[in-house]
């Protein structure tokens, strides 16, 4: 008899005997294994332990509810023992006719904590990015989902805000970013009108907005924070948005320590505002995504020696195609065998699917034949051929992994173009900035480029050049609106033209601005983020990246400087007046006299004249004692300091 | 010869010699210039003490915004001194009965019974407070109107829905000429009792902790909690239309409620997870068992305050919860400014769902505790006449904290010399001074309550920013010390060239003086 429990893998195969042997077989692993039959008194004892004492009430009746809510995760092992996880969660709110003014909100599983806000505000899409790390597109290939679910480093928001106007809008992205701010813990605060931009032809929404006032338009606004550091208090408002908050599902497997430690890592929000032509009902759709790529390798000897500790010998992996002996080995970084499970990389297991959701908690696992898979359950492992599982128990998940060689993974799909930026030039007052395209295929690509630069960069456009082609053939258009100081950024959008196989350089030189004393940050030698450029690929297909921020460094002043203008001053102010005020009280006299004055005045005469006349008591003194020659000569030399030259000299007079 | 006295005579002359050469050293300037050098050096002196520092102290002195100190500082000892609560209550006489001077009659009584509450400090009023009688027409239907009618015994009917109250009398009153007492009676002991109450002296120190402060607008959040994962639905939606809804529609020309419903899960209770079975929940205990932050329930997302009722239903782990104090199946608790939550025995099975039925009781009891949070008084019958009460109330004692809050800025600015005073302080205080001057006039001349309390909210709320603002407080620690530390090579030298001058000066003086004798 299939106990009741397996019935519910119902793509599942009974092969957790093949795998029994296979993992008996490998002495490394020690994972037991029982057999099949016994989970039915697993079965027995849950049901024991649940105590059937509830709430009892004739006017609490029964009712199937599930709520419009999924999640699904992606494992995807990518090159070199690193591994792509993709947690994706969906929320959508009830059916409401926003049209008319709403008195009365009934919250079910959309988060409260949000709507309010987007109402406030006239939102009707908003979308939010939190990454951190560097995506090596060389190795990994494209981005998750073409990119359309990744940000730049650090913070990145754009809306859609209905307004009549766009000091109307502004004023609404101002104060969504305020709350936000709040709600995130992150310095989203600090946006304004000289980092927000209204992009014109990047960002556009493939789908229609809804208006809900036919006077009304819609803004499209953007800004960015490249230089906000991700952490966990970013993470724990995340997953406090989710109905499980963390408890139960797919959510319980996100923990800061370990989401924060990996290579990369994006958490995106995106929520849409759809609406129903026929009945006029609209509704909110929350989609939220984490995606990050882990080091298995890195992990796992983490979890082995949480202390770094050199690698024994007998551990050692000598590259086979170098000489190597007990003496001389070079160690191969990656170990081609893998196991490991997903407790390992995340810290703990699924603690139970989510049971509010509509559709099953969705784990899905990219792999190739030479890697597998398996659900385990209690001690039981199941496989699919799909590699995909459903979740819908409440009770303890994890997943198994095993890699013959783990560098046959599935393959990436390359990035159709690469770019990277950098500033460059020298000095304090000028530079200039690059961005070197590159399309290795034998399509021409054709892109959206976006750069928004801070006012205190002011980008000169006619010293825009091409390197590696004409430039009349690469760049296609360009909208600019230059920077107002204090007030506006820079806003470039290029639509470039990337021929086949070429690289193409794009640069242009700017000025340094000098900033007022009180705009510097605290840090003001670090220099400045320059947020990412956007770049948007239209044709051959539709991708997205951006490229990493630069820091920009600009002449910083001496900060004590204030102080040490006024202590300059006064020091010359009192040197000035010093001056003047002898001039005024004293006179002109001869050197001699002057001499003669400072030698009557001074202290050391004073003194000598002292002593003269203790002497001359002393001596009066002398004169009454009675008379003994001998002695005089020892007296005066103990008393007088006069020199006898000298006093030849007097008893000479 | 004796050498020592060779010596002495040596000395003598060498003295001699020198102090002739210093006369005439000194002689060698006329006694006018001795003198001009003297002026300058004094004049400099008397330039850096009287106009140079006084100068450097000015430029360099910290910006402090006058206070209107005097007028504050006035409000603040005599609070009110300015204000007039006047009611006015409409006569009405049924039956075709005409007593042109009961007004004036009942009047008469009323003024004498508000002048004996003024003998005793403890029951005197902390406000001008008065009522009129008039047989004028009501300008509105939001007057209060007392209504007279003969009937055969004396007794006062309170109307649930407007403000009219009837009074009771006999024929046998009129003879006696008890009517005007019976009138003062009505209106001080039963329409009037609570506001009253409300303004003695002795009530002012009594603050119910439970109390939100007044606002016009209140957020009502109805929450069902369950500390499982399992699917719930309850049918809340139907049971505010039908209930709540009533409700704030009576309130709507005093508070303004803005409402909402959600469902939370797994908010578990902070219990200790013990083997044996007594988790028992001990009322003392109660707050920290209870942990909101946690449930992530209350949020600031609404300007003005926000009030929670929340429906708890433990998790399946925690169940039975053991109630030390009660053995009932659900207890409903009172936490003083936030809301009210009704906990629950037992948890709730996968798909329930609660239908409107069941929330009926719940909402009543959550709305005598809204009545509660909100501090409406218990008597009398009729609400509106306990909200107006409250709102006068309100009034006045959101005008004397905001003068509370002035007052202290007074002393915050006079405690710490040093402390900056922007003008943005000072354009609070005189925007909540302009608020307080429009709520005497309100009052007085209109008796315009609803406005009145607008503005007094804007008092309070100017009087706060003005106290808390945010520049005054970080230019707290610039001492004096540190202006003159930075300023001392200035001061430093300029001070010793002076003072030595005039030392010079002054022994010049004694060894000229000396040489004239």
């Amino acid at each position: 008899m299939i106990p009741k429990k397996l019935l519910l893998f119902l793509c599942s195969l009974p092969i957790s005997n093949v795998l029994a042997n296979e993992i008996k077989e490998d002495p490394v692993e020690s994972i037991e294994v029982s057999e099949p039959i016994q989970s039915t008194k697993t079965v027995e004892f849950i049901e024991e332990t649940k105590n059937p004492k509830y709430f009892q009430n004739d006017l609490i009746i029964s009712n199937k509810t599930t709520y419009p809510y999924s999640e699904e995760l992606k494992i995807r092992p990518l090159p070199k023992n690193h591994l792509l996880t993709s947690f994706d969660f969906q929320i959508a709110s009830d059916p409401v006719d926003f049209s008319s003014s709403l008195d009365y909100i009934n919250y079910k599983l959309f988060p409260r904590s949000i709507t309010p806000l987007i109402e406030k505000t006239k939102t009707r899409e908003l979308h939010l990015r939190f990454g951190q790390g560097w995506w090596d597109s060389d190795n990994w290939g494209e981005l998750p989902n073409h990119g359309i679910n990744s940000g730049g480093i650090g913070v990145e928001i754009w809306a859609s805000i209905e307004a009549k106007t766009k000091e109307d809008a502004f004023a609404s992205w101002i104060s969504l970013t305020n709350s936000l701010s709040g709600l995130f813990c992150a310095s989203m605060n600090f946006i304004d009108g000289s980092k927000t931009i209204y992009p014109v032809r990047s960002f556009n929404s493939s789908e229609e907005i809804p208006l809900f006032d036919p006077e009304n338009n819609i803004y499209l606004i953007k800004a960015a924070l490249p230089s906000e550091p991700v952490c966990t208090e970013n993470l724990t408002p995340f997953i406090k948005f989710l109905p499980t908050r963390g408890k139960t599902g797919l959510s319980s497997l996100l923990d800061g320590h370990r989401v924060f430690e990996s290579e990369w890592h994006m958490m995106s929000i995106d929520i849409k505002t759809e609406c129903n032509i026929y009945d006029g009902l609209c509704q909110y759709k929350l989609d939220q995504k984490i995606d990050s790529v882990v080091d298995i390798s890195r992990i796992l000897r983490r979890k082995k020696n949480p202390i770094p500790k050199p690698v024994e010998g007998s551990e050692l992996i000598c590259d086979p195609t170098k000489p190597h002996d007990a003496f001389q080995c070079f160690p191969l970084d990656n170990p081609k065998q893998l196991q490991f499970t997903l407790s390992d990389i995340f810290g703990r297991p699924i603690s139970g699917a989510s049971l509010i959701s509509e559709k099953d908690s969705k784990v899905c696992v990219d792999i190739t034949e030479s890697w597998s898979a398996y659900l385990s359950v209690d001690g039981q492992f199941y496989g699919t051929p799909s590699n995909c599982f459903e979740l819908n128990e409440n009770q303890s998940y994890d997943f198994f992994f095993k890699a013959d060689n783990s560098e046959d993974v599935l393959g990436v799909s390359d990035t159709l173009v690469t770019a990277s930026r950098s500033l460059n030039g020298y000095g304090q007052d000028k530079g200039g900035s690059r961005t070197v395209f590159r399309n290795p295929y034998d399509k021409p690509v054709r892109l959206i480029y976006l750069e928004t630069l801070p006012w205190f960069m002011r980008a000169y456009m006619h010293t825009l050049s091409i390197a590696g082609g004409e430039i009349d053939d690469v760049v296609e258009s360009i909208y600019y609106l230059p920077e107002i100081d204090r007030q506006r950024p820079t806003h470039i959008e290029f639509e470039l033209l990337i021929p086949k196989n070429s690289t193409i350089a794009l640069s242009y030189s700017f000025d340094k601005s000098l900033l007022l004393y009180a705009e510097y940050p605290p840090d003001a030698n670090h220099g400045f983020s320059i947020e990412p450029g956007v770049i948007q690929v239209i044709e051959p297909e539709k991708y997205q990246f951006r490229t990493s921020p630069a820091l920009l460094t600009l002449p910083t002043p001496d900060f004590s400087m204030p102080y040490n203008v006024i202590i300059l001053t006064s020091t010359l102010i009192a040197y000035a007046f010093s001056s003047i005020y002898n001039l005024l009280t004293k006179r002109v006299i001869d050197y001699d006299d002057a001499d003669f004055l400072n030698t009557e005045g001074s202290i050391k005469t004073k003194i000598r004249g002292r002593i003269h006349k203790i002497r001359g008591k002393i001596n009066i003194l002398k004169g009454l004692l009675p008379k003994r020659e001998k002695k005089v000569p020892i007296d005066d030399k103990i008393i007088s300091s006069i020199p006898e030259k000298e006093e030849t000299k007097i008893s000479g007079d | 010869m004796d050498i020592s006295r060779i010596e002495n005579d040596q000395d003598e002359k060498l003295k001699l010699e020198n102090s002739k050469r210093i006369s005439q050293l000194i002689q060698s300037e006329s006694a006018d210039s001795l003198l001009l050098r003297r002026w300058v050096v004094i004049s400099i002196i008397l330039i850096y003490v009287f106009i140079g520092l006084p100068v450097w102290f000015k430029l360099t002195e910290i910006y402090r915004a006058p206070l209107p100190s005097n007028f504050i500082n006035m409000l603040q000892n005599n609070q009110n001194i300015d204000l007039k609560i006047h009611n006015t209550v409409y006569l009405r006489v049924g039956d075709q009965l005409k007593f042109p001077d009961l007004p004036e009659a009942t009047q008469i009584q009323i003024n004498h019974e508000l002048h004996q509450l003024t003998l005793d400090p403890q029951e005197s009023l902390i406000v001008d407070w008065n009522v009129s009688l008039t047989y004028d027409q009501p300008p509105n239907n939001n007057a209060y109107i007392l209504e007279l009618e003969v009937a055969d015994s004396e007794g006062i009917a309170v109307d649930e829905i407007s403000k009219v109250t009837t009074l009771f009398y006999t024929l046998q009153s009129i003879k006696n000429n008890d009517l005007p007492f019976f009138v003062t009676q009505t209106i001080l002991q039963h329409i009037f009792k609570t506001e009253i109450e409300m303004f003695k002296t002795k009530n002012q120190k009594i603050k119910n902790s439970n109390v939100i402060n007044y606002s016009p607008k209140v957020h009502l959040s109805f929450k069902l909690l369950t500390g499982d994962g399992l699917p719930i639905d309850w049918e809340i939606d139907q049971a505010i239309n039908e209930y709540f809804k009533p409700l704030t529609q009576l309130f709507k020309n005093y508070i303004e409620f803005s409402i909402d419903s959600e469902i939370k899960y797994f908010t578990q209770l902070n219990l200790k997870q013990t083997q044996n079975e007594t988790k028992e929940l001990k009322l003392n205990e109660l707050s920290t068992i209870l942990d909101f932050s946690d449930w992530d329930v209350s949020l600031d997302q609404f300007p003005y305050p926000q009030l929670n009722f929340i429906l708890y239903f433990p998790s399946e782990k925690q169940s039975p919860l053991n109630f030390e104090f009660s053995s009932d199946e659900q207890v409903p608790f009172l936490i003083p400014q936030w809301g009210s939550i009704i906990l629950h025995k037992y948890p709730l099975e996968e798909n329930s769902y609660i239908k409107k039925e069941y929330l009926l009781p719940v909402l009543e009891t959550f709305t005598s505790e809204l009545f509660t949070l909100l501090g409406l008084p218990k008597d009398p019958k009729n609400p509106f006449i306990r909200l107006d009460a409250l709102l006068k109330y309100t009034i006045i004692d959101n005008l004397n904290k905001g003068i509370d809050s002035l007052s202290s800025l007074l002393k915050l600015s006079e405690s710490l010399p040093n402390i900056s005073i922007p003008k943005t302080v000072l354009n609070n205080v005189k925007r909540a001074l302009l608020a307080r001057n429009n709520i005497v006039k309100y009052l007085n001349e209109d008796n315009d309550f609803e406005n009145a309390l607008l503005e007094s909210i804007k008092v309070l709320k100017y009087s706060e920013d003005a106290f808390f603002d945010r520049e005054m407080v970080q230019q707290n620690f610039f001492p004096q010390e540190h202006k003159v530390a930075v300023y001392l090579p200035l001061l430093g030298p300029l001070t010793l060239i002076c003072l030595l001058g005039l030392k010079r000066v002054l022994s010049e003086i004694k060894v000229v003086n000396a040489k004239r004798q």
